[in-house]
């Protein structure tokens, strides 16, 4: 059984964001419905339990509807992430019909931070969508990704999160590939301060604040610190989480090859020639993230946390050239104010 | 909108240079016991790595 397979459907887009991990050299292919299909039939061969549809733009691939019916009955979850700025009357009670969830993404609490980093009209016609799944009933979830231009608008952006009616508003910090691949990353005494305004005024505003930056969830969210300190103290010596690549969770582009990660596309193997099954057994870049724990070196090997966090390998590769480095974006040994 | 890009190529595991000195200790898959607040609250995060 495999926990959670993020399938970017198409690699197409209707915008360019400054920060996009979507830059590549090929032209970018999308299957036919037929290896769609396939692809799906091997998703239920191995038990995959989740998956979450992304991209590109997912609402810019006619044939979603189609594939969404042929998907929507194997797995017990269904996510979509999208830039919400197709999503229309016309196409609201597909989401609402096939996804248990949607992750929009939203870059800062105004249009002018927002637009400067996905383009101009693009938070208007965001918000408006928000608010059309929200009255449908749809489950919203906002996504922001820090970047230079919008790290001090964090709090606008949980406010605006809330004003929408959403529950939980999301941030994590921009992985420098893609169009982002030449960026300076965000110093750890930066994400520092952008989290701890994100979760002051998430606990003020009774939002619940979320990352996908794990050790930042650690730190700022009490509850989940005690949970995680307590899975250590019951498992000794036990990867308990962290990056699950490998382990419970892969990544399909578009073109059916399994890569290692959005960020980091290490060939993992190809689902239009191999099957799920083969390639989770015999990928070289899995069995390296299942014991990547052991041999990550720096400060997070020396961190309590190691064994449930261990940082972002992706991350540690873009910043610093070595899987095995610590990630340099987290604080969680270092002194701040 | 088909976009044609410049830098980023799929790589090969040869690409990370991982050193002679990676210790391999296990061939066999860790479960995961814990799961973090991304996941219970979320499951659809873009990061599948977060949980």
């Amino acid at each position: 059984m495999i926990k959670l397979c993020q399938w970017d459907i198409t690699g197409e887009c209707n915008l360019n964001c400054s920060y996009c991990r979507e830059k590549r050299t090929e032209k970018l292919t999308t299957l036919n419905l037929g290896q769609i299909f396939s692809i799906i039939d091997q998703f239920v061969d191995m038990e995959v339990r989740m998956v979450n549809i992304a991209g590109g733009e997912p609402l810019i691939f006619k044939e979603l509807p189609k594939v969404l019916s042929y998907l929507r009955p194997k797995v017990e979850t269904l996510g979509l992430t999208t830039n919400a700025t197709l999503v229309s009357n016309k196409n609201v009670n597909i989401i609402k019909d096939f996804f248990d969830g949607v992750q929009v993404s939203l870059d800062g609490g105004n249009a002018k931070i927002h637009d400067s980093v996905r383009g101009v009209g693009t938070f208007k016609k965001t918000v408006s969508a928000i608010e059309l799944m929200v009255k449908r009933g749809i489950n919203v979830m906002t996504m922001l990704t820090i970047t230079r231009q919008n790290k001090h608008d964090i709090a606008n952006y949980i406010k605006l999160a809330s004003s929408l009616g959403l529950k939980s508003a999301y941030l994590r910090r921009v992985i420098p590939s893609g169009n982002s691949r030449n960026t300076e990353p965000l110093s750890s005494s930066e994400l520092f301060s952008v989290f701890k305004i994100a979760h002051l005024i998430g606990r003020k505003l009774n939002m619940h604040v979320g990352s996908a930056d794990y050790f930042s969830q650690i730190y700022f969210d009490k509850n989940e610190k005690i949970k995680v300190e307590k899975n250590m103290q019951d498992h000794p010596g036990k990867v308990l989480s962290g990056c699950s690549i490998g382990i419970d969770a892969f990544y399909v582009a578009q073109n059916g090859q399994v890569l290692f990660c959005p960020y980091l596309p290490v060939f993992c193997g190809d689902m239009t020639k191999e099957h799920l099954s083969s390639i989770w057994e015999k990928s070289r870049m899995f069995k390296i993230n299942r014991n990547l724990r052991m041999n990550i070196e720096g400060k997070c090997s020396k961190c309590k946390y190691l064994m449930c966090c261990g940082g972002c390998p992706a991350y540690a590769f873009l910043t610093e050239g070595k899987i095995t480095a610590s990630d340099a974006g987290c604080w969680v040994n270092e002194q701040h104010p | 909108m088909e976009r044609e890009k410049k830098d980023l190529l799929i790589m090969t595991v040869d690409d990370l240079k991982i050193g002679e000195d990676f210790q391999f200790l296990t061939d066999e898959q860790p479960e995961f016991l814990a799961v973090c607040g991304i996941c219970s609250n979320c499951c659809y995060s873009d990061c599948i790595g977060g949980n």
